[in-house]
């Protein structure tokens, strides 16, 4: 393999940004810091696509931005889970862990 | 959904759209000073982050989508691109008024010509409900020749054949009105007694004339004006009814006005009086005939009168009639032979009445269509060349807007627009002037817009294709590099077109005859296309 892709698996990206903001509220280049590092590098998302996923996610109910200050003093827009994400956050979790146990069962069987 | 609730939003749109650039902003601000806290400089670091970001106008569009549904979306990109080409267009008004000319000129000979093309074979006689389905019935004798139909074998046609709803027969003329220093000639004509009811024709004061007024010959010395006759001759006289018309010395009674849309069943001719054929004899007709004298226009069946005319029967083809009335004539001419008469008749549609206008004028008309269909071209060719030269000197706006993200479809439909709007500019001007018994209807309005739309698509997206498909680096650092030279293959290929299509359109020898037509009946013969 020539180079490494550093997508994010398809489809998974709305469960990372949810469950990113799940423990605080979080504006767009802190997810795409914190995917980065917990991924340990493995996953690099483009912070283009990471703002437009925001608003679809905002338009669909399960997030609600607002503007804040940062620590640094800079106005950012932050994201906070609502109650219907967390519930889809949970759903989507339950259904992506038994789909990849089933993945991981297959490979190694 | 209401205007109201559109508008609101529209209203949203556009603050959806203000904080989503401010959001982006935001983020490549604390990219930045993240990159300025691992030690970049300031410049480097904003450098970093908007090109890590990716491209802006993209993004932005790509988020649009998610608050406004698609429709809107390519509605406000055709505003925007129309209101790019009003810019345009206005910033260099000869090129547009050009453009606008040679279009007007172009489309709107090819919609005059399709009106008169139209009116011959769609509805040849004014104020006539569906004319074109009129079948007309000749003899032709042995040689060939066309033969009107005489007084008596119409008789017998009209009394027998089955296949018409109807039969009727009218005769052109000209006739003198009037007397002494007052004297002037008419187109009139000799009418059977159900002609109008046939045709449908109302009267407009009076009556029309009648199958009582075919009884007997010079029993009714009647006669019928046209309404533009009454109106020009008789100052709209009220108390026309009951008058009398002095016609070739005979004084005919005036029983009624015709309807203001009926001009007669003879094609380009507009015909003033009708008269009842039973006086054709009193009148003095005998139509250059050696055989026959005027008393014996009716009863001499040597004596070629008229070509019948009527609608079929409905659910009867025009094969049927044809089979169905040649039949009545082998009998007819079993019964009282004659020398040198038709050996049969035939029926046609309307517009093929022998020595008829629309069949001297339907060729003309065909290669008039076919010059029109050139020039048009020509026309396009000269624009799409005008299109393009100006595309090579715009290559640098097109390849700023590609590099601030506009897809390359967007540069094509911006630079289509240029010349739909031209065409709608063009579509105001259209002068619409109604020629011959012919309106200007829906079918012609959409015949023009198909013509104005195929030539848009020829001169402007053809141009397009080719300039969208810009050299972004080499253009926007002003780099003179010959990719004009490589584009200019579909410029010299429309140079070559043109030439090629004028050349022949002065060098085929009919089309050239074409241009000074000599009237007569020889044109038929002569025009025909190879």
């Amino acid at each position: 393999m020539t180079e490494m892709s550093r997508d994010v698996v398809q489809g998974t990206l709305d469960m990372l940004i949810l469950r990113s903001v799940s423990l605080e509220p979080m504006h767009g280049f802190g997810v795409a810091k914190r995917i980065e590092q917990v991924s340990q590098g493995v996953f690099k998302v483009n912070p283009g696509s990471l703002l437009i996923a925001f608003r679809r996610l905002e338009r669909q109910g399960f997030l609600m931005g607002e503007w804040r200050a940062t620590e640094n003093n800079r106005r950012a827009r932050f994201y906070q889970l609502t109650a219907a994400g967390r519930k889809h956050l949970e759903s989507s979790t339950r259904e992506w862990r038994r789909r990849s146990a089933a993945i991981a069962r297959l490979l190694e069987g | 959904m209401s205007i109201v609730a559109w508008l609101k939003r529209l209203k949203r749109r556009r603050l959806d759209d203000e904080d989503f650039q401010d959001e982006i902003r935001a983020h490549l601000a604390i990219a930045a000073d993240e990159r300025i806290a691992d030690g970049a400089d300031r410049e480097t670091a904003r450098y970093a982050a908007v090109k890590e970001f990716g491209n802006v106008t993209l993004t932005t569009e790509a988020a649009r989508r998610v608050w406004t549904p698609w429709w809107v979306e390519a509605l406000h990109d055709q505003v925007s691109d129309v209101r790019y080409a009003i810019r345009a267009l206005a910033k260099n008004p000869v090129f547009s008024f050009t453009v606008v000319g040679v279009l007007t000129l172009g489309i709107g000979l090819n919609a005059a010509v399709f009106t008169m093309l139209k009116g011959i074979a769609l509805s040849p006689l004014a104020g006539v409900e569906g004319s074109a389905r009129l079948a007309v019935m000749f003899g032709e004798t042995s040689t060939g020749r066309q033969l009107r139909v005489s007084y008596p074998d119409y008789q017998y046609l009209r009394d027998h054949d089955r296949a018409f709803s109807g039969l009727m027969g009218s005769r052109v003329v000209t006739v003198n009105m009037g007397r002494g220093r007052s004297a002037r000639q008419v187109w009139g004509e000799l009418v059977t007694g159900k002609y109008f009811q046939i045709l449908g024709v109302r009267a407009e004061r009076g009556r029309t004339l009648l199958p009582l007024d075919e009884i007997a010959p010079g029993r009714h010395p009647v006669i019928v004006l046209s309404n533009g006759l009454w109106r020009r001759d008789f100052g709209a006289d009220p108390d026309i009814v009951g008058k009398p018309v002095e016609i070739n010395n005979l004084l005919l009674t005036v029983v009624g006005v015709a309807d203001s849309t009926f001009h007669g069943t003879t094609v380009v001719y507009d015909v003033d009086v009708f008269i009842p054929v039973m006086m054709a004899p009193q009148l003095g007709f005998n139509f250059g005939s050696q055989q026959t004298t005027p008393s014996g226009i009716l009863s001499d069946r040597r004596a070629a009168l008229f070509y019948p005319q009527g609608y079929l029967q409905p659910g009867t083809t025009l094969a049927s009639a044809a089979a169905q009335t040649d039949a009545l004539w082998a009998s007819l001419s079993r019964d009282r032979p004659l020398t040198d008469a038709a050996v049969r008749l035939r029926v046609v549609p309307f517009w093929q009445t022998p020595n008829g206008a629309p069949t001297v004028l339907m060729p003309t008309l065909i290669v008039l269509s076919a010059m029109g269909l050139l020039v048009l071209m020509i026309a396009c060719a000269n624009i799409a060349g005008l299109v393009l030269v100006r595309g090579v000197s715009r290559s640098g706006d097109i390849a700023v807007r590609l590099a601030l993200g506009a897809t390359r479809t967007r540069i094509l439909l911006a630079r289509r627009a240029i010349p739909v709007l031209v065409r709608y500019a063009e579509s105001l001007a259209d002068p619409e002037r109604i020629f011959f018994n012919i309106e200007v209807d829906g079918l012609v309005i959409g015949f023009a817009a198909l013509v104005a739309c195929g030539s848009a698509l020829v001169f402007g997206f053809v141009p397009a294709l080719q300039s969208s498909r810009v050299d972004l680096v080499s253009v926007i650092n002003q780099d003179a590099s010959p990719r004009g030279a490589a584009r200019g293959t579909l410029r010299r290929g429309l140079v070559v077109a043109q030439v090629a299509v004028s050349v022949c359109s002065w060098s085929v020898p009919d089309w050239r005859r074409a241009a000074s037509t000599q009237r007569g009946a020889q044109i038929p013969d002569s025009m025909r296309v190879n």
